[in-house]
């Protein structure tokens, strides 16, 4: 039986080191030169929202791209320990293999980061940058931030909100009080402000060891309390606990704003109910970018963008809202019209919309103090 | 601050209490018997899961109700399974449940959705609440008492049930016993073994009632992480209790209210501070009582535990 066993090892390691042979030899003749390769790495996907579009982006960008560039996705894993990301980071910049390596989102940029100290002739993306890690003072020479125009999308759902009120009183409902959350909502405050209505600021702040967005009955509670208040439409930005608010704002028979994805689509299968009460959805198309900048790599113009970060506006489609059937249906015409042509002066730059993320966290209190923001 | 002396707030501590209450009954069901369950948290997650996997399968919530607490049963027996017929240590089989059954639910949430957020894409019928009849249109009675939801009524009835189960019945005095000291319950002829399952299978069905009540009643979604430490509130709470009945649901009853101060108090700037208040409403009950009881030794009026 030992030997037996014996044998079956040494067969075993024997077949083992094969492999690493064999795999050596399969890397050393580089794929054409005008073959380039990309590596995008998510922590996870299937959360039906954010890091979903972007690996819809992926597929796109293979389709789209066929024989001149290689997408790859590889999913890290739901979690934001140093060693997982560098140890992934690691295998995808040693051999160079891979011409450019896509990750990023304030969670986990400071991972990107690293790895570029780390790799410096290796190019990457950061496809949602929010701010520079600890430790940085610009963004170096071989990395790339994507950010989107958050700002100028809370300012058009402040419009939107502003003109389907009937109560003038509109609320928000936010997953996590940090200053990316705050992104979506300056503008919406700064819209809300100009036209004198009541708008009311929560943060669900029911935060527990299993994270912030997932917490559908405390999105529930608050806005119930909203709509209490007299609130009429209620954005959500909370993710998981979002669904709560959807639930409150179909029971009580006020609009609701979804965020990220066209949530009306989402539920109208299975919550017909509350996706009747979703008037539209304020979305966040991570994957614009992304096929974008993969575009610009196949055409060799890419390393041009390096270096610096450039914001996604409206556009360049980095953020909109869902103009989906049932918004035409429900919103009046003239609404619409006036959405649309809030849109293009924020798409001109003819309104400057606060953007938080250009703020001091102290600044942007000093403006909701100044101004009447509820809570 | 208004919001908090209203009649609503009421209705809205008992909504956060009730969860609470399931996974304090489960631990204490447990506990009757000296067995620590501290596998909670992770049934209240698969059963939250399976309450909507299995209403959706069968398109009924009473169904899925059913098979989210047959999950729970069945986490619950195989507790029992490994901790006393293979003699592994029941804490380390109850952590190990708990990191198992949040991965396990997460796989299985993807399997049947493809996504790992949510159940979003899931139809699945949930249970609604219940007007009782002329209680209804009592003026604050009716707040008060009608058109909770439905769970909030079992969690009530539940709680009442098992009271005189344990208290006032001769199975619930062995039960007990096996507790207090299951070397003489055994020369008493009580076969501890079985009702040490027994009150695991008790412990189960009311954990996965906690966790059907978050995924079915109080939300109509399953979103990852939906459980978020209130299993552990539970255990909590039994800890405070320490063995008493009344004490128990009093614990679950201050937990729930810390939560809905939590939620319904809105401070800019501390909200996140506000939020942790339930969690460290726990620890400091559990400290301040520890120092009582070791106060009470020193001074000889109980003995040492």
């Amino acid at each position: 039986m030992k030997k037996l066993l014996t044998i079956l090892l040494v067969v075993l390691m024997a077949f083992s080191f094969a492999g690493c042979g064999k795999e050596g030899e399969g890397d050393t003749p580089k794929p054409a030169d005008d073959v380039k390769k990309v590596v995008v790495l998510l922590p996870f996907t299937g959360d039906n929202s954010y890091f979903d579009t972007l690996a819809r982006g992926v597929e796109t960008a293979k389709t789209q791209f066929a024989g001149k560039v290689e997408v790859e996705l590889v999913e890290v894993g739901n979690t934001q320990e140093k060693a997982t990301w560098d140890a992934a980071f690691d295998e995808y910049c040693e051999d160079g293999k891979y011409d450019l390596v896509v990750s990023g989102n304030n969670s986990y940029e400071e991972f990107l980061f690293a790895a570029a100290k780390r790799y410096p002739d290796q190019m990457f993306m950061n496809f949602d940058y929010s701010s520079l890690p600890e430790g940085w003072t610009e963004i170096p020479g071989n990395v790339y931030c994507v950010t989107y125009a958050l700002d100028d999308l809370g300012y058009v759902v402040g419009a939107l909100s502003a003109a389907l009120t009937k109560t003038n009183k509109v609320g928000v409902v936010v997953g996590m009080s940090n200053q990316a959350m705050d992104q979506f909502i300056g503008g919406w405050c700064q819209i809300l402000e100009a036209q004198g209505k009541e708008y009311y600021v929560r943060y669900a702040s029911d935060k527990v060891s299993t994270g912030f967005f997932a917490n559908p009955g405390v999105g529930k509670e608050i806005t119930d309390d909203l709509v209490k208040a007299g609130c009429d439409v209620v954005w959500q930005v909370a993710g998981g606990t979002g669904a709560g608010v959807i639930q409150s704002c179909a029971e009580n028979g006020v609009w609701a704003v979804g965020v990220d994805q066209d949530q009306y689509a989402q539920f109208i299968d299975t919550q017909p109910d509350w996706a009747a009460a979703i008037v539209t959805s304020a979305l966040k198309n991570s994957d614009v970018a992304l096929v974008e900048c993969i575009r610009l790599l196949s055409e060799g113009k890419f390393r041009e963008k390096l270096g610096k970060s450039e914001a996604w506006g409206i556009a360049l489609n980095g953020v909109g809202i869902a103009e989906n059937d049932y918004y035409k249906e429900k919103v009046p015409a003239d609404i619409q019209a006036a959405v649309k042509d809030t849109l293009q002066q924020v798409t001109d730059g003819k309104v400057e919309v606060v953007d938080t993320m250009e703020m001091t966290p102290d600044q942007w209190q000093q403006w909701h103090d100044t101004n009447t923001t509820k809570y | 601050m208004s919001n908090l002396f209203t009649l609503e707030f009421i209705t809205v501590i008992i909504r956060l209490t009730t969860p609470i209450l399931f996974a304090s009954l489960a631990s204490f069901a447990a506990a009757v018997t000296g067995i620590g369950n501290i596998a909670i948290e992770g049934i209240m997650t698969m059963s939250a899961l399976f309450g909507i996997i299995g209403s959706n399968l069968t398109q009924s919530a009473v169904l899925g109700t059913l098979i989210g607490v047959l999950i729970g049963v069945v986490i619950a027996m195989s507790i029992a399974f490994f901790s006393m017929r293979l003699g592994a240590n029941a804490v380390l089989v109850g952590i190990a449940m708990n990191t198992f059954s949040s991965s396990l639910a997460l796989f299985i949430l993807y399997q049947f959705t493809g996504e790992k957020g949510s159940s979003a894409s899931l139809l699945a019928p949930t249970l609604g609440s219940w007007n009782i009849p002329v209680i209804k249109d009592i003026p604050i009675l009716g707040t008060l008492l009608s058109g909770h939801l439905v769970l909030v009524y079992v969690s009530v009835i539940l709680a009442l049930l098992f009271y005189i189960l344990t208290y006032k019945t001769p199975l619930g005095m062995r039960m007990r016993a096996c507790g207090l000291n299951p070397d003489a319950a055994k020369t008493a002829g009580i076969n501890v073994q079985r009702l040490q399952v027994l009150s695991l299978i008790f412990s189960g069905i009311f954990a996965a009632l906690g966790g059907i009540y978050l995924s079915m009643n109080y939300g109509k979604i399953y979103v990852n992480g939906i459980v978020a430490g209130q299993g552990w509130m539970g255990i909590a709470a039994n800890g405070v209790a320490n063995g008493s009945y009344g004490l128990l649901l009093i614990a679950a009853l201050v937990f729930g209210a810390f939560r809905a101060f939590a939620i319904k108090v809105n401070i800019p700037r501390f909200g996140d501070l506000v939020g942790a208040v339930p969690y460290f409403a726990v620890f400091v009950t559990i400290i301040a009582l520890a120092i009582i009881n070791t106060i009470k030794v020193k001074k000889g009026n109980v003995a040492e535990q």
